[in-house]
This record gives structure tokens, C-alpha cells and sequence, in this order.
């Protein structure tokens, strides 16, 4: 039977269904035909494409003294009424009183619209979109050409704190649902022609709008082509979030580890652009990527960049010490407690024992039994309605610390090392790093259930050979422990001064690798002033 | 190929089962180990102390009825392996041996069948090299019975105790690796302390009576106490004897392991002074010509006054202060001479470590000396110089 399993080959990743590829490309046809100058034939296909969609609005007008047939489609709620009502109509309507000029489309654009961003199109494909994008078209009887005008204005949430990056110090602002607005903010900070935002289109029906966007002299421009030819493989019906976009663009689908990093914080972005990294933004989605990444940058926060030197480098030094508790508390304590008690002080392995006393089950058990609970809590805190999630933590709190101790299932200790590891997982800053973590707890408790500390260091091995085998758009994932660079050591084993970042990290900065003037280190002056 | 090798790490990871497992609440915690020598087939008596964690991790007293603190199980066997196999006939608990901290040797077992439990200890993975060796007096039985006052545990106490010479000697505390290691070397010869257990209750109670005081009944009776003053020396990995108080604090002195000590000066007939020996140093230089040898031993040592019930002594006087030095100084070279006296006359035993000093400075002479140590080192002169100097009277100055 294993033997059946073990010898079946797999499908080629090639494999395609030629018949439901077919499917696929059969809607696309049909739009790509042009415009014709007669008003009504335009007016009848059009009618035919948005068939009960009840929300598009069609006005019908005549303008000029030879009152010419002229039709005006938007989407209702896409639009702001102001603009149409005080930009278009008005203008529109006032074409009567020009006497001398002849009405035509070039007069129109150039002379009588109020807005900005308005151009010329031919195809009905270019008219769809432009309509379901929030733009208002315009079609002229007699004119096989028709004029798109910008006239956004959806409801938006506002610009507000970032949720899952919160900090102390820094800025308080953070990317919203709306892609303009979030360019917008990082173009805020990084007021320079050099920094460049390409638009991309993707998905069949939901036609995201991608952007990806660099800092020209600073990013490697290979890794900006790589990451264009991989958004350019991807043909999904719909991108509706970044992790659509993680998740098929990363250079090693099948491991936990995130190898793009996720952000709210306009800032970080700004931040990473001038490392040398790239940010994609994806329309509808909070979250921008950024790549490539490496493991230690993940367990940096955009905070460390905001307080002083030395505070930074403390804090950094508590999240690693607790990144490896995340990953390592509940095995070492299985392990100690159940293979190796001569490395516990006396006092300690007492205290231990006396309190596990009479407790049912084997420690692993135990251990297992508390993670998995703890993480349920900790789901269904976040899933709960806020008000109903504070009452859930605090009854969880009960149940599981203090009753479960007195009724002798869980011993106190225990309970102690799982409330540190679930403090220690949200010490860590990237949500999805430590979800990774979460999970290969749960690997090391029962590699140490079953050989100890050598089994923990067996997982700890081939986590090692793993990690170093990762590559984020082809940067090595330990960088720069793994291959080592002396110079970036300045921001992973302490956060250097400002004005000790004198270079860009090695490996993305490499094109335009000096930061700042090498003397910045602030002196007294040597006159008295 | 890889799928066979995951299959195999696989099998490794979860086939291999769990031998090695035991929860830490079904393991017995040893503390303390005594061994004696009993007579019979099965001659090893030992007696283990082995914490009752039920007991210790509760913050309030256990009921009444329910065992202490710790528990003290017994285990007869042919041989020191064999008694310490034979627990588990007797209790449902595996014995766990590393955090042990002394080894209690009963007299009679370290006159007749010590290397058999260096051997062991040493043997053995769970035994660490660091426990504290020590003789009782009597049965070590009787000494890992015996309850401490202000510690639950008296193993730990007893490790305490030991750690706390390294302040305040009164005795030399050893530890196995060096034990062995001393018993193992040409010289061979050891030493550990020794521990006498004595009922302090009735001997004071018995001195009040007899001043006319007599003390009732009282709840708080003080339990016998173990002493720690004397030593036992080794030799042909045998004890052979033991050294006084007196002759101990000498002994420290040559062993350099002096770190405090009271010094009681009789001035007059019945006004006493007190010093405190702060650090003291010894240096040895031995002369050897032809075969006889000279050891120039020359201790330097701080020392501080504490208590003076000497009326009118200027301590700001410097032949006063001087005085006070020669008397110390006097006290002093005598304890040590005693040590040196018993170490050649009545033993034979160099435990004041001449030999090793012979052996550091002058190795080529050693080479000669050291086949026919034990007929020289009785007629080793030995030249005492002792220089005290006080350095402090304390805060007051002067007595009234």
C-alpha cells in the first residue's frame, strides 16, 4: 500500500485543462469591439451589457444650439454627485451660450469640462471600465469616440491608526481599503520623481488595480523585472486581498514562513522603499507587501527606527529572547520535567514536582492540552464582537488558570509557561511570523515529548537547514547572519544611531549603497556660543 | 530516496518510544546519601533522604498525620549498586541521583570498604562530581535521620552549611572530585569533616540545673544538633583518625582555606578579648639537604577586635595593639604546631599537605623523596612564623 503511494508520480506542474481554459478565455471576446458614431446603436449595446444592473445611471442630454443627442453613464454611489451636478451637467448645459465656436468633441474636452483627468477612448471595453471604476463617460451622437472624466468619489473609511501595528512613537496614520489614498500617503513622505508607481491590472471579473512601486537609483532593477513577470503569470478571477497576491507570487509556496511582509504603516513602507525593497499595493486591501524580506527584519517594528538608540536595542534584544520562548517554552519544559531533571536547581525541580502532584496527566498532555486551548481563546477573542471578547478572555482567564489548577487537572507551572508563550507569540511584531512560530510550538513540543532535549535540537536543525534554504525574491531569508555581512550587523544586533546607518542593507542596497555624510556624529561645537 | 529517508526520520521520531521518560511527579528526589557497613551477607546499608514534594510545594503546614518535608527510606545490598538497586523493591518511585548533594560515609564503612563507593560515584552518570564527602561519627543513618532547624530539608542544609566555610571555616569541606583525586595520588591522603551529633537540650539543661535553674518542660526543645568541628583524616583511601577543634582550625591555616575564624586572648584571669581573623595566608618554603628537610612556614593573617572586656586598654596605643598581635600570634603557632605534631607522631599522615609542597616547588627533589615519603615526613622540621596584624578595633574605640 505505501509502496502504492510512494511510487505514483505527480501531475506536472504544468498540467492544464485545456477545456475549461478555453471556458475561461470565452467571456473576454466579445468586448473588444469599437465604438460607432450613431448614438442609439451605442446607446442599444450598451443597454444590452449592463442588463439589470439597475445601478448604472443613464442621462440622456442635448447640448449646443443644434441640440446635439449626447449620453452621460455613470455608476451610482461611484461617483460624487457634486462633480457631475457642478463640473459636468453645468458645463454642459452652458455650451448653448457659446456662440462662436462649433461644438465637437475637442471643444468639449478642452474647453467645457472642470476637471482634471479626462480623456478620449474608442473601445467599449475601455467605456466598461471606466464606468464601473467610478468615471462618468460621455458619448456624443455623430462621434465614434467618447470622453471618460474622473469623477471618484466612493464611500471611504478614513485614514485612521494602524490596527495591528500599533506604536508608542511615530506616526499615526495608516493605509485604508482605498489604493489611491494609500500611494497618496507613502508619496507624502518620499516627495521625489524617483519614486515610481507602475499600475497593473489583475483578475478576470474583479480587475484589481495593483501597484507596484520603487525608489529608481536605489532599488535593484532585476528584482522590480522578476516581480513584473511574476504579476504578470497570475490569470485569477479575483484578487479581493495582498494575500491573494502573497500567496502566488513567492518564491516557496509550501512553508509557513511569510516570505513577504505585510504593513499598514505608510511610514514602514517609505522606509523600506529606501532600503532598496519594493511595495505593492493592491486596491481594497490595508495591507501593502513588501519584498524581499528577511527573518530578522520581521522581528523588527518600525518603533525601533522611532525611539532613541539605546531603548531600541533593548527591546530588540527582549523580542528575540522571546521569539525563541514562543518557539521553545512549552518543549524545554517537557523536557526538563520529564527527561532531564538534574538540569533544574534542586529548589526549582521541588517546587515542580510538589505542584504537579496528583495531576492527571503527563506533562505533554498537559502542555497540549493548554496550547491548543490557549490559542482557541485566542481565536475566538479576535473573531468575538469586541464587547462579548473581553468577557470571553476574562472567563478564559478563570476557567483555565485558576479553576483547572484547583481542580488539580493543570499544574500551576504549567499554566505559568503557557501564559509567558502566549505573551511571547505577540511579542512578536509580524502577525504572520508569529503564527508561524504558533505552529512549529506545537512540532518541538512533541519532538520533546518523545527524545527530550535531543529531539528540540533535532527540530531546531532542521528548522536551521530550513530557514537557510528560504529565499525571498531571491534573497537569502537569514541574511545578513546567513550569508554574513559585517556592516548590516548595525541593525540586528542593536539599532544603530542614526547617524551610524551610513549604508543601505548589502544585498538590496547595493546600487546606491552610502545613506548619509560619514561625519554626522553630533559634537560639541568648538567655540562657546 | 527522499520519501524513504522521511518515512525512516519519521520512524526514528515516534518509533523509538520513550524509554527514557518518567514525569517529574514519579521520580524520588535523593538529597542526601548515607552509607554504612553493616554486618550480615548483605553488608551496604544506605540510607537515602529523598524529598516529599507534596509537602515542601504547599505554602501551608500539611495535616497532621501526613509525612514531613522529606522522607528517609533504607536499602540493604551486597554491595553499594546493589543496595541502590534494591530501593525499588521497597518504593514505587524511581530513585533520582543528581541533585544529590553529600555523602554521609558512617564511620565503620570509611574504615573498612571505601573505594567501593568512589568507584561508584564515579562510575555512575547520575552521581555529580561536586557533592560534599563527609564522616559521621557514629552510623550516617543516624545523621541523614536527623532533623535541621530552620531548613526543611537537612541534606540541603548540610550543603549549605558547607558552602558557608568558604565565609566562615571551621572545618574543610570537600568535595568528591578532590577527595578522590587526593586519595588516588602518591601522597594519599584526604580529609573530610567530620560530623559528631549531639544533644544540646540536655546538656544545657543539665548545666542550668546544676547552677540551681532548673527549665521546665518546654514545647521548644532544641533537637539535637549536628557539630561540625572536627576532621577525619584518610589515608590508604582508610580513615585512620581524626583531628580535634583545635587542631582543625590549625589545619586550616596550613590549607590555606582560612577565611575568618575567632581568635579568644586571656588577658588577665577572667578579662577575655576577641578577634576575628579576617583572611589569612600561608606561604611554605621547604629546604632540603640531604635527606632532611626543613619547612619554613611563614602565615600572614588580618585581624580584627570584636569584643573587649579588658578595662582601660588604649587599642589607639601601638604597643598596646602590638601586645594584642604577639598573644594572637602566640595562639596561633600553637594550634598549628599541635596539627603538625599529630600529623607526624601519632598518624603518620601527611594531610597538612607538606608533600605537595615538596612536589610544586622542588619536583626534581620529590623524585628522590617520594618512594620513601611516609619513613621522612615524621622527621620534616617544620619553622612556624606567624605575623597578625590588626587593622580595626571596631567602632568604638576604647572600653569603658
Amino acid at each position: 500500500m505505501i509502496k502504492h503511494f510512494l511510487k505514483r508520480k505527480r501531475k506536472p506542474a504544468n498540467f492544464i485543462n485545456k477545456q475549461l481554459e478555453a471556458k475561461l478565455n470565452a467571456d473576454d471576446s466579445k468586448t473588444e469591439e469599437e465604438l460607432s458614431s450613431n448614438l442609439t446603436e451605442n446607446f442599444a449595446a450598451i443597454k444590452q451589457t449592463f442588463l439589470n444592473c439597475d445601478d448604472i445611471i443613464f442621462r440622456e442630454l442635448t447640448i449646443g444650439k443644434e441640440n446635439i443627442a449626447c449620453l452621460l453613464i455613470y455608476t451610482q454611489g461611484l461617483v460624487d454627485d457634486k462633480i457631475i451636478n457642478k463640473s459636468i451637467m453645468k458645463s454642459l448645459m452652458e455650451i448653448c451660450e457659446m456662440e462662436t465656436k462649433q461644438v465637437n468633441i475637442d471643444v468639449i474636452q478642452k474647453t467645457c469640462i472642470q476637471i482634471g483627468d479626462i480623456k478620449k477612448f474608442t473601445a467599449f471595453k475601455d467605456m466598461y471600465e471606466a464606468i464601473l471604476g467610478g468615471e462618468t463617460v460621455l458619448l456624443i451622437d455623430g462621434v465614434n469616440k467618447g470622453l471618460k472624466m474622473d469623477s471618484q468619489g466612493w464611500p471611504k473609511r478614513s485614514v485612521a491608526e494602524p490596527v495591528t501595528e500599533a506604536v508608542v512613537k511615530g506616526p499615526r496614520d495608516g493605509f485604508t481599503e482605498s489604493i489611491v489614498e494609500n500611494t497618496a500617503l507613502v508619496r507624502r513622505r518620499i516627495k521625489t520623481a524617483k519614486f515610481k508607481i507602475e499600475n497593473f491590472t489583475i483578475g478576470r471579473v474583479t480587475k484589481t488595480s495593483v501597484m507596484v512601486s520603487y525608489i529608481e537609483g536605489i532599488v535593484e532593477i532585476k528584482l522590480v523585472d522578476e516581480l513584473k513577470s511574476r504579476l504578470n503569470r497570475i490569470d485569477v478571477d479575483s484578487i479581493l486581498e495582498s494575500t491573494y497576491i502573497e500567496e502566488l507570487i513567492e518564491d516557496t509556496p509550501d512553508t509557513l514562513f511569510p516570505q513577504l511582509e505585510n504593513t499598514e504603516r505608510p511610514d514602514k513602507v517609505a522606509a523600506s522603499l529606501l532600503e532598496g525593497r519594493i511595495a505593492v499595493f493592491v486596491d481594497g486591501s490595508p495591507f501593502v507587501l513588501l519584498l524581499p524580506v528577511s527573518l530578522i527584519q520581521q522581528l523588527h517594528s518600525s518603533e525601533d527606527y522611532y525611539q532613541r538608540f539605546p531603548f531600541a536595542t533593548a527591546v530588540r534584544w527582549i523580542r528575540y529572547l522571546f521569539a525563541v520562548f514562543a518557539l521553545l517554552l512549552p518543549a524545554t519544559y517537557v523536557a526538563l520535567t520529564t527527561f532531564h531533571y538534574e538540569l533544574i536547581p534542586t529548589s526549582l525541580l521541588i517546587s515542580i514536582a510538589g505542584a504537579r502532584e496528583g495531576v492527571p496527566f503527563p506533562s505533554f498532555v498537559e502542555a497540549l492540552m493548554m496550547e491548543v486551548t490557549f490559542e482557541a481563546l485566542r481565536e475566538a477573542g479576535v473573531r468575538l464582537p469586541r464587547p462579548v471578547g473581553q468577557a470571553v478572555s476574562i472567563v478564559g482567564a478563570l476557567v483555565i488558570g485558576q479553576s483547572a489548577v484547583e481542580a488539580g487537572i493543570v499544574s500551576p507551572a504549567m499554566v505559568i509557561v503557557v501564559a509567558l508563550t502566549g505573551i511571547s507569540s505577540f511579542a512578536i511584531p509580524s502577525f504572520s511570523l508569529s503564527f508561524a512560530i504558533r505552529i512549529l510550538r506545537f512540532g518541538m513540543l512533541i519532538l520533546s515529548a518523545v527524545l527530550g532535549f535531543y529531539g528540540v535540537l533535532l527540530g531546531l536543525l532542521a528548522l536551521l537547514i530550513h530557514l537557510a534554504s528560504l529565499r525571498s525574491f531571491g534573497v537569502p531569508y537569514l541574511t545578513p547572519l546567513a550569508p554574513f555581512n559585517w556592516q548590516d550587523i548595525k541593525d540586528v544586533l542593536y539599532r544603530s544611531p542614526w547617524w551610524g546607518m551610513k549604508t543601505r542593507p548589502n544585498l538590496l542596497g547595493m546600487n546606491n549603497n552610502q545613506r548619509q555624510k560619514f561625519n554626522l556624529k553630533p559634537r560639541l561645537p568648538k567655540t562657546k556660543f | 530516496m527522499r520519501k524513504w529517508l522521511g518515512l525512516l526520520m519519521f520512524m526514528l521520531a515516534f518509533v523509538s518510544g520513550c524509554w527514557g521518560r518518567t514525569e517529574v511527579d514519579q521520580i524520588g528526589i535523593v538529597v542526601g546519601l548515607g552509607v554504612d557497613y553493616i554486618t550480615g551477607d548483605q553488608p551496604i546499608l544506605l540510607t537515602a533522604q529523598v524529598v516529599n514534594p507534596g509537602a515542601m510545594g504547599k505554602t501551608q503546614k500539611p495535616p497532621t498525620g501526613s509525612t514531613g518535608p522529606f522522607i528517609v527510606i533504607t536499602s540493604q545490598g551486597r554491595t553499594l549498586f546493589d543496595a541502590i538497586r534494591n530501593f525499588s523493591r521497597q518504593y514505587p518511585r524511581r530513585l533520582v541521583f543528581s541533585h544529590n548533594k553529600v555523602v554521609v560515609m558512617g564511620k565503620r564503612f570509611a574504615e573498612r570498604d571505601l573505594p567501593e563507593v568512589l568507584d561508584f560515584i564515579e562510575r555512575d552518570r547520575e552521581f555529580r562530581e561536586n557533592i560534599w564527602m563527609l564522616v559521621a561519627e557514629k552510623s550516617a543513618k543516624e545523621v541523614m535521620q536527623l532533623e535541621l532547624a530552620l531548613e526543611s530539608l537537612p541534606a540541603i542544609g548540610l550543603n549549605i552549611i558547607m558552602k558557608e566555610q568558604l565565609k566562615n571555616a571551621f572545618s574543610i569541606p570537600i568535595e568528591f572530585y578532590q577527595f578522590s583525586n587526593q586519595l588516588k595520588d602518591e601522597i594519599g591522603v584526604s580529609v573530610t569533616p567530620l560530623i559528631k551529633i549531639e544533644n544540646f537540650e540536655e546538656i544545657f539543661n543539665e548545666q542550668l540545673k546544676k547552677l540551681g535553674d532548673p527549665i521546665k518542660e518546654s514545647q521548644y526543645s532544641i533537637p539535637e544538633e549536628m557539630n561540625i568541628d572536627r576532621t577525619a583524616i584518610f589515608k590508604d583511601r582508610k580513615l585512620i583518625g581524626s583531628i580535634g577543634k583545635n587542631e582543625t582550625r590549625g589545619l586550616l591555616w596550613l590549607k590555606n582555606k582560612l577565611k575568618g575564624g575567632t581568635v579568644i586572648i586571656s588577658e588577665e584571669k577572667e578579662n577575655e578579648l576577641s578577634a576575628f581573623l579576617e583572611e589569612g595566608k600561608v606561604t611554605f618554603t621547604p629546604i632540603v639537604k640531604d635527606m632532611q628537610i626543613t619547612m619554613k612556614i611563614e602565615c600572614k593573617g588580618e585581624a580584627r577586635i570584636n569584643e573587649v572586656d579588658v578595662p582601660h586598654l588604649n587599642l589607639l596605643d601601638k604597643q598596646v595593639v602590638q601586645h594584642l598581635e604577639e598573644q594572637i600570634e602566640k595562639i596561633l603557632t600553637s594550634r598549628v604546631k599541635s596539627v603538625i605534631e599529630i600529623a607526624q607522631k601519632d598518624l603518620n599522615a601527611d594531610f597538612i599537605g607538606f608533600g605537595q609542597e615538596i612536589k610544586n616547588q622542588k619536583p626534581k627533589e620529590w623524585k628522590k623523596l617520594k618512594g620513601d615519603w611516609e619513613e621522612i615526613f615524621p622527621d620534616v622540621q617544620s619553622e612556624i612564623n606567624f605575623d597578625i596584624k590588626i587593622k580595626a578595633v571596631g567602632l568604638t574605640t576604647n572600653p569603658e
